[in-house]
């Protein structure tokens, strides 16, 4: 299992994933005439012996990816239901583990803020992607984020070089919008993970609430809101919910960005091998 | 208007300012620390969007609430609606008395009902009892009373009233039944219900002993009238000569009166022959007292060994001479030629003294008779007197070595051996059938005895079906009967071990009974109940009358029954054109509101012709002009001055009960 790439890629000498370019791994790639210059070895010489004339053999070319995942930090992704964060985290692991199983570059960065910070570095190998892991597990969640700013801060990030992972619930006022076309830019392909709890899909309480934003700096922030829930005013949720999750979805669909809208209450398991799988970004 | 009659009750009003207090100082909101308030921010806007106005749907429940306080409130002062009793005396219902006597005429030809609707109409007229603006209801009581008009102005009460004494066809003509002046009272109270001060006034000739204090009784009877009826009259066979009764009455006046009797076909040995016109000489009465007298038209032999009644103050005898005797007639016409005030109760007919023939044949063919089947032979006459009054049933019995007859019969009774043909033209009653007769539907096949003097009973399979009135199957037992098989015309009646014992078919122009057993061989004729009610039922259900009774009272109700495939009903005064009735139609119950003679044509399902005629008769006590009753009904009238209430707490707790449960529907809807 590895991560996959639609694209073309530039990347890095050394990796293993097949692109367009030819190169020296044993893989046929297609037939060329000898030009001056060519290595003789790699002449065939049983097409030679019917033509009459020199055709070299040419393979394909495997590279080295990048993969850079953006994990949204804010208080939203944990503060109020650790059930979240915890898989966030056990989602960012586990596409660590892809990207460096397959040799591909590993950077994981955490968004705080306005920054993103880039606590573990360029991870090449297991060895480092576990020694990352350890405290990947203590990541604490706070505070709020923005995700153009913290995506466009971050200095790691090359040009048609790999995969970047957005994994966030999008509940922010920032333009995660602008990151996206930023790393589009970049010509990086784009997955972006939201994850939800069943809580926030289908809210199990009613009547009147004096609800308490997790990101709310005290009790007179705006983000905290007084509110009457009535049957009908949780249609009206549904029916935002409905438009927010589908408004990210039909964006990313516009841009050639992949997005997965995951319940916490689904195994991670069949993240990786369901929706991955299914959408392309595994195989 | 409503009012609160407890207006202290109010104060249960305080209790909404108590809500309203409960409700600010209630706790409402509950913290809840959630991830994020994002998507509820978003769904703020959707929410507005669908309802742009409603602010008025969040504060549903106390709204609720508040009205919920009210309707206490106001359940606590007793509302109500107070209608003010007083109430519009300028109101009259008029009851015109439409009873026979209000015929009776002056000299000058005018009657009582024309007096009675010229004296209403004055009263319209008269402003002292009607004032300009007043409502008037006309209520004609005979024997259904009913609203002629109903709340109209005096203008529009008296154009009727002129309308009604105009006459014509289309309009109502005074009654020839009574008055049923308790049904006009309470006709009446429909409109004393709207106003109970209306006033009442009977227009009547009768008088009363008691009459109500708020009503008035207006007398329409005029001077000098007076009135000779013929009240009853009536015949009966008595020593095989009609015996005539006839009840007379001089009313107003004391007078002595001719008794005319006319007897039409006397003697006539069939309707065919006609008979002879027999006048009796005027039998003179003295009426006087207002009494009754009994007049009896009677013969009396020569040697009647002297115990002749005597005649005392009101029953008197007319002796018939051996001429003037008569054992059968068409009809009896008795008059009295007076020029009294009331000339439609002056005559009487009577009808039915010649009655309709039933030829009945008894054929019995049983090898070891030497006569008839003493137990048939001994019920056909018992069958004979109880039908007097209905047939002339004639029986002949086809002797020893005679062939029985297949026509030319009413009823057809074969016992033991059938003919070999089934009579078309009569009812054919099959007893112990041992043949089977062609078209009777029957197959006789074998006879089944039980053995060892074994009796059994019946059992009854359609124990309502007129045949088995009165008769209990289960008492009669046999000890052999005739198997036979039966077409599905037949009907069933009685069975023993599932053969079929009584079959029935009555169908339009085949009247078949079957007994399936012989009378020897079984305990029938000695019960005396089931053995005469059975042949009873069979007469009684094969050859219906086409009228039961020859005399009816006006308005009566007459039941015609069905004979044939058509009876025409006919009027002898023209009254109305002739009606025909099919079998469809029949049996059909009408009633008369003309009194004289009616005539019925039937023609029989075997295609004899038949006629009856009845004399619709006045009621008696009409014809007592003078007469007084006991007392007028005082209908029920809010006469109290006081005012009516009608309480509206049973809707206030209504719409309390009702805001409750919506109340809780919210609370449920916001829970859910």
């Amino acid at each position: 299992m590895s991560l996959n790439l639609k694209t073309s890629l530039a990347g890095y000498f050394g990796g293993k994933h097949l692109v367009k370019t030819y190169g020296q791994t044993v893989e046929f790639a297609d037939f060329r005439e000898y030009q001056l210059g060519d290595d003789i070895r790699r002449i065939d010489w049983n097409l030679f012996s019917r033509f009459e004339k020199y055709f070299l053999r040419l393979y394909t070319d495997e590279r080295q990816m990048q993969v850079q995942i953006f994990l949204d930090c804010s208080a939203s992704m944990g503060s109020e239901d650790p059930r979240k964060a915890a898989y966030a985290v056990a989602a960012t692991a586990a596409l660590g583990f892809l990207a460096v199983q397959n040799m591909d570059k590993l950077s994981i960065n955490f968004m705080r803020g306005e920054t993103a910070d880039d606590p573990f570095g360029t991870m090449v190998g297991k060895n480092a992607f576990f020694r990352a892991m350890g405290e990947l597990e203590a990541t604490t969640f706070s505070g709020e984020t923005n995700i153009e700013k913290c995506v466009k801060s971050c200095t790691g990030t090359g040009d048609n070089n790999g995969l970047s992972v957005i994994i966030s619930d999008f509940f922010t006022e920032s333009d995660w919008k602008k990151a996206v076309d930023y790393l589009l830019y970049k010509k990086r392909q784009v997955l972006l993970l939201q994850i939800l709890t069943p809580d926030e899909r289908d809210p199990s309480y009613d009547g009147r609430v004096n609800l308490i934003d997790s990101e709310a700096v005290d009790s007179s922030d705006t983000r905290n809101m007084r509110i009457r829930i009535t049957r009908s005013m949780l249609a009206a949720y549904a029916e935002a919910f409905h438009d927010f999750v589908e408004g990210i979805g039909s964006f990313c669909k516009r841009r050639g960005a992949t997005f997965l809208s995951v319940d916490t209450e689904k195994p991670i398991e069949h993240v990786l091998f369901g929706e991955l799988l299914k959408v392309g970004i595994m195989s | 208007m409503m009012q609160l009659l407890l207006p202290l009750g109010l104060l249960g009003l305080l209790g909404v300012l108590a809500l309203i207090i409960i409700y600010i100082i209630r706790p409402n909101y509950q913290t809840r620390h959630i991830n994020s308030t994002f998507v509820w921010k978003l769904s703020l806007k959707y929410k507005k969007r669908r309802l742009p106005t409603s602010k008025l749907r969040n504060i549903l429940i106390f709204l609720c609430q508040v009205l919920i306080l009210t309707a206490m409130s106001l359940i606590m002062t007793q509302p109500a609606i107070v209608y003010q009793a007083a109430g519009d005396e300028n109101e009259l219902i008029a009851i015109i008395d439409s009873s026979m006597s209000m015929y009776t005429e002056t000299t000058e030809g005018e009657t009582r009902f024309d007096r009675a609707l010229d004296l209403a109409a004055a009263d319209f007229r008269n402003s002292d009892i009607i004032a300009a603006g007043g409502r008037v209801s006309v209520i004609i009581a005979d024997d259904s009373p009913f609203y002629y008009r109903t709340r109209v102005s005096p203008a529009g009460a008296i154009s009727a009233l002129t309308e009604l004494k105009e006459g014509g066809e289309e309009v109502y003509h005074c009654s020839y039944g009574s008055a049923d002046f308790d049904a006009a009272m309470r006709l009446s109270e429909e409109t004393l219900a709207a106003n109970p001060y209306a006033r009442i006034r009977v227009y009547t000739d009768k008088t009363f002993q008691y009459t109500p204090e708020d009503i008035t009784v207006v007398p329409v009877r005029a001077t000098g009238e007076w009135n000779v009826a013929i009240l009853n009259a009536h015949a009966e066979l008595d020593d095989g000569f009609y015996q005539l009764t006839v009840e007379l009455a001089c009313y107003g006046t004391d007078r002595q009166v001719d008794l005319n009797v006319q007897v039409h076909g006397a003697n006539a040995i069939d309707a065919e022959q006609g008979g002879r016109e027999l006048t009796i000489e005027p039998f003179s009465v003295f009426c006087d007292g207002d009494r009754t007298k009994t007049v009896i038209f009677r013969y009396f032999p020569k040697d009647g060994g002297g115990d002749e009644p005597q005649d005392t103050q009101d029953v008197l005898y007319c002796r018939l001479s051996d001429s003037n005797r008569f054992y059968t007639f068409n009809s009896i016409e008795v008059f009295v030629d007076e020029a009294d005030s009331l000339k439609v109760d002056n005559s009487f007919y009577l009808y039915g003294g010649l009655k309709e023939v039933i030829k009945v044949q008894y054929s019995s063919g049983h090898t070891n008779m030497v006569g008839p089947n003493p137990f048939v032979y001994g019920i056909l006459p018992v069958i004979q007197d109880a039908f007097s009054d209905r047939w002339d049933i004639q029986v002949t019995e086809v002797q020893q070595g005679w062939h029985p007859e297949t026509e030319g019969y009413d009823v057809y009774i074969f016992e033991h051996y059938m003919p070999d043909l089934l009579p078309v033209d009569g009812v054919s009653i099959l007893l112990d059938p041992l043949g089977s007769p062609a078209g009777s539907g029957i197959t006789a096949m074998r006879q089944v005895p039980f053995g060892d003097g074994r009796m059994v009973s019946l059992n009854a399979e359609m124990p309502e079906h007129p045949l088995l009135r009165n008769v209990s199957a289960g008492e009669i037992q046999i000890s052999s009967y005739v198997e036979v098989s039966y077409s599905e015309e037949y009907d069933v009646l009685m069975t023993c071990n599932n053969a079929p014992m009584l079959l029935v078919r009555n169908d339009k122009e085949i009247k078949t009974a079957v007994m399936c057993f012989s009378i020897h061989d079984s305990n029938l004729a000695l019960q005396p109940i089931e053995w005469v009610s059975l042949w009873y039922n069979m007469f009684d259900y094969f050859l219906p009358s086409t009228v039961v009774g020859n005399t009816f009272n006006v308005n009566e109700n007459v039941t015609i029954n069905g004979r044939g495939p058509k009876a025409t009903l006919s009027s002898e005064q023209g009254v109305f054109e002739p009606v025909e009735f099919t079998d469809e139609d029949l049996p059909v119950v009408r009633s008369f509101d003309m009194p004289g003679t009616y005539t019925f044509d039937v023609t029989t399902y075997f295609g004899k012709r038949a006629q009856q005629k009845i004399y619709v008769r006045t009621p008696a006590e009409e014809s007592n002009i003078n007469a007084e009753d006991e007392a007028l009904a005082d209908p029920f009238a809010e006469q109290e001055a006081t005012d009516r209430i009608d309480d509206l707490l049973v809707w206030f707790a209504a719409a309390l009960v009702a805001l409750l449960f919506a109340e809780w529907a919210l609370h449920s809807r916001e829970k859910s």
